[in-house]
């Protein structure tokens, strides 16, 4: 199987989003600051229920805001 | 080879499978780019408070038992208050920093987040193998001293139980501490 990655946009959708900060996004979706962090890292890589709670926030879907990239 | 080496053996020796254990469990986290640092969550705050004032208080217990020996310490009233306070102080201290994480995880407050849950959930797993250690090489230690002797002295027995008992409630707060530092 090939190794899979998770890329998102939330940074770029933050800053979409009247330059909302991490903390903001931490509080609207319950999580810690260090996990938005982490995500916008791309080295952690949420539930389903994060994922859509983020994509929520932003008022798009979840595959608008996670891509799943694929390594061969 | 003295008793109290045997003692700081086995504590050393369970911290090492606290240590082993998650370091093995988990793969290290990749490094984060130059200038991104990470605010330390509630859970890391709490246990990272819990283990610092737990071994501090267990150091100083440590200390009064390596000051006056073993058994100075069971003889002398005042010697074995004193140690014996400073142990129940690190027990209630870590204990209550458990009491406090495992109540914050159970009533979904929102302090704690999917993250936090996984490595609360994942920091425990060395906790009966380091525990377990610990008991091992007091036995073996204890055996190897008073073996001629045919008995062991009250004290040591104590020692050993509260040896074992730091080692497991120190896992909790080291586990979760190292679980933030792998992936």
């Amino acid at each position: 199987m090939p190794k899979a990655e998770i890329r998102n946009r939330i940074r770029a959708l933050r800053f979409e989003h009247g330059e909302m900060t991490q903390q903001e996004l931490a509080e609207e979706v319950g999580c810690t600051r260090q996990t938005i962090i982490l995500l916008e890292q791309e080295r952690y890589v949420p539930s389903l229920a994060l994922a859509m709670r983020i994509a929520r926030v932003f008022g798009r879907t979840v595959n608008e805001v996670f891509e799943l990239a694929e390594e061969s | 080879m003295p008793v109290l080496l045997w003692g700081i053996l086995a504590l050393v020796g369970g911290l090492v499978a606290i240590w082993v254990g998650v370091r093995r469990s988990l793969p290290a986290a990749e490094p984060l780019p130059k200038g991104v640092e990470l605010p330390r969550t509630p859970l890391q705050r709490v246990a990272g408070w819990s283990l610092g004032i737990g071994l501090l208080l267990g150091a100083g217990a440590a200390g009064i038992l390596a000051y006056h020996g073993p058994e100075t310490t069971y003889e002398n009233d005042n010697v074995r208050l004193a140690f014996t306070l400073l142990i129940l102080a690190t027990m209630v201290v870590l204990g209550g920093g458990i009491i406090l994480i495992k109540r914050e995880a159970s009533r979904d407050s929102g302090l704690l987040d999917e993250r936090d849950l996984a490595i609360l959930d994942r920091a425990p797993a060395v906790q009966g193998v380091a525990t377990l250690l610990t008991m091992v090489i007091w036995v073996i230690g204890l055996t190897e001293r008073f073996h001629d002797a045919g008995a062991v002295p009250l004290f040591h027995l104590m020692l050993l139980a509260w040896s074992c008992l730091v080692v497991y409630l120190l896992g909790l707060p080291l586990g979760i501490l190292l679980g933030y530092r792998r992936r």
